[in-house]
């Protein structure tokens, strides 16, 4: 997913990855991330809690505006 | 050309390691055959600026979490992309009959997205961040992929040329991803 970033970024379009595995997603250099503390599968948030699934949009939609440069990691417990 | 000008050096590392790790993952020794996986190496510091407000943007999802819709698609096929396959890539309109939907990715616990699909394929809380005009809008299509790429050579190739021509076609100015 961070080389589809990549890709996306370089033909002009602002991107945020979400990431509950920052060695792996890091790997391939994202150029904005969010790292969040949960599980495979759940990437966003728990089941059935919407508070969480939207501080993690809200995370990601901030970065692809006010991210400074390349390689911006916001982290959410 | 971006990340895919470093293919050629990385394709004959990746014919090496398929190589010696097929075997190993034949006979069930997938991490340790991963140990060794050449891991791509990317070129430069692509970044985009977003052009205006977000509350003016359209926004695009793209996630792995290797959904398919029921009688209408064929199921993603759950094994790993060992070379020369293009990704499996389905595109899910954002009103989909979500009773149609099945997961066919073998590398995550579906018990979450079965509770509540937005855990992965967040389709309600965008529309809400839309609707509260936190956003502009979302795009009418999600892509989905399966994700367990290991030859990146047609992904970078073929599926991300791909995507930017879809979520241009749909006017999309930004793309939130995310992986399962």
């Amino acid at each position: 997913m961070s080389l589809i970033a990549r890709g996306l970024e370089e033909a002009g379009f602002p991107t945020a990855l979400v990431s509950v595995m920052p060695p792996l997603s890091s790997a391939a250099r994202p150029p904005r991330q969010v790292i969040r503390k949960l599980n495979i599968g759940a990437t966003v948030g728990r089941p059935g809690d919407a508070s969480t699934q939207l501080d993690t949009l809200r995370k990601m939609i901030d970065l692809t505006a006010n991210a400074e440069a390349f390689g911006a990691v916001a982290s959410l417990a | 050309m971006g990340d895919a000008a470093n293919l050629e050096t990385w394709a004959p590392s990746f014919e090496q390691w398929k190589t010696e790790a097929l075997p190993r993952i034949a006979e069930g020794k997938t991490r340790e055959a991963f140990g060794s996986y050449p891991w791509f190496q990317t070129e430069g510091d692509p970044f985009a600026r977003l052009a205006k407000p977000v509350s003016e943007t359209r926004f695009g999802l793209i996630t792995t979490g290797g959904y398919s819709i029921s009688g209408e698609q064929e199921p993603m096929k759950p094994v790993p992309n060992f070379g020369g396959d293009t990704p499996q890539l389905r595109e899910i309109p954002i009103d989909v009959d979500r009773s149609k939907l099945e997961i066919n990715h073998p590398g995550y616990d579906h018990r979450f997205a079965e509770e509540d699909i937005n855990v992965n394929l967040p389709l309600d809380r965008l529309r809400e961040l839309a609707e509260a005009g936190e956003i502009g809008s979302i795009a009418a299509t999600t892509h989905v992929l399966m994700g367990l790429v290991v030859d990146v050579a047609p992904l970078l190739r073929e599926t991300v040329p791909m995507l930017v021509e879809k979520l241009r076609a749909e006017d999309v100015e930004a793309v939130l991803l995310v992986p399962s």
